[in-house]
């Protein structure tokens, strides 16, 4: 979020942000859990509308054509309670250079091929190290919640 | 049935980041809405952005953003007025998921569709330049030239399915070449293939036949 943004714009999208979430309360679901999750993609959206880019295209649940999960059909709440928590244990047992790389993508807003010119590794060691990260993510996550 | 081919994990983490190119962002949002393993993965990078986010130092913020953030929130029209919910759901083929129908609201027949022998495709429009984003409808048996890829090529599938040497697709299913892959998909026999491609650069038709054809696939 810190790409070709002065400190003013920084305000700017801070401010507008704020307004968003107070404006937008009212649609949070608690039983889907992870407020700082909402929090980012409000803080991501509006940023790519202020430089006016077009919206990221999202699926609607309400969709005829919608596969639901056999989860979502199911109470998640104490799943969902868990899961910040055993996300951020696992955030934790990152390598460092995998971390790095997530945070090049999510706050420069790099995609992985320019994360691999910015810093000049090879396409191939960005993309395995990506892979690596998720799987070790989602491993964790399977074996501490199921 | 759940799709068993999924979006490359560093392309979903450029959805999920805001910096993956609209057309193909459409496509990773339609397999979205098909395949709820992906939709985990997204929420998962969604919610490590957010955790990272709390992490962060506070920035430097001038003394005045949280007069002027509480200013603003007073000017706000009453709630009921600027809450979109009611938004009416797009028309169209309802095997295309929605994020696709905002684009394609017409039925499938009402498009402008080229091409030869069991092979059809119609241009999807798109908001970026630089790609190529079509739907593509082809008979079921015909084999596809062999084609090379110049770029990043995604191939959604919503109708009907396609073999190649990596492997078999079904409604769902994605299908990721690039430059290393050279493919000649086949589609299944019976119900027609119905998907969407889109790539970074035209693909190549490298096959005896490709000479011929590529301007005219092309055009």
């Amino acid at each position: 979020m810190q790409r070709g943004s002065d400190s003013t714009v920084a305000d700017e999208i801070v401010q507008e942000v704020m307004v968003s979430i107070w404006r937008r309360a009212g649609q949070y679901d608690p039983a889907k859990g992870r407020p700082a999750a909402w929090i980012y993609t409000i803080a991501r959206n509006r940023r790519i509308d202020m430089l006016r880019r077009p919206e990221i295209p999202t699926y609607d649940p309400d969709d005829e054509a919608y596969v639901p999960s056999e989860d979502e059909l199911a109470d998640q709440s104490l799943y969902r309670k868990q899961y910040s928590k055993k996300l951020r244990e696992a955030m934790d047992h990152l390598p460092r250079e995998q971390s790095d790389l997530l945070r090049l993508s999510f706050f420069q807003e790099l995609s992985h091929s320019e994360i691999a010119s910015e810093t000049g590794l090879p396409i191939g060691t960005v993309k395995s190290r990506i892979r690596l990260a998720m799987q070790k993510l989602r491993g964790r996550l399977e074996e501490e919640l199921s | 049935m759940t799709p068993r081919h999924h979006v490359p994990e560093e392309i979903l983490l450029d959805y999920a980041s805001g910096s993956l190119a609209h057309p193909f962002a459409v496509l990773v949002a339609s397999h979205l809405a098909l395949c709820p393993s992906c939709r985990n993965e997204v929420d998962m990078l969604e919610s490590l952005a957010g955790n990272f986010l709390s992490e962060l130092d506070k920035g430097p913020f001038d003394d005045g953003l949280l007069g002027r953030t509480l200013a603003q929130i007073d000017e706000l029209p009453p709630a009921a007025h600027d809450d979109p919910i009611a938004e009416k759901m797009p028309s169209g083929d309802p095997r295309l998921p929605q994020p696709l129908r905002g684009i394609i609201s017409k039925p499938l027949q009402e498009l402008a569709w080229k091409g030869i022998g069991g092979f059809h495709q119609t241009a999807v429009p798109s908001k970026v330049e630089g790609y190529v984003s079509r739907l593509m409808r082809i008979r079921g048996g015909t084999a596809m030239p062999r084609h090379s890829h110049g770029g990043l090529e995604l191939t959604l599938v919503f109708a009907g399915g396609f073999s190649d040497e990596n492997g078999h697709y079904l409604r769902g299913d994605v299908s990721a070449a690039d430059p290393t892959v050279e493919h000649r998909p086949i589609a299944d026999e019976g119900e027609d293939c119905l998907c969407l491609a889109v790539s970074e650069t035209a693909p190549r038709l490298t096959g005896p036949l490709g000479v011929i054809l590529n301007p005219f696939l092309n055009a």
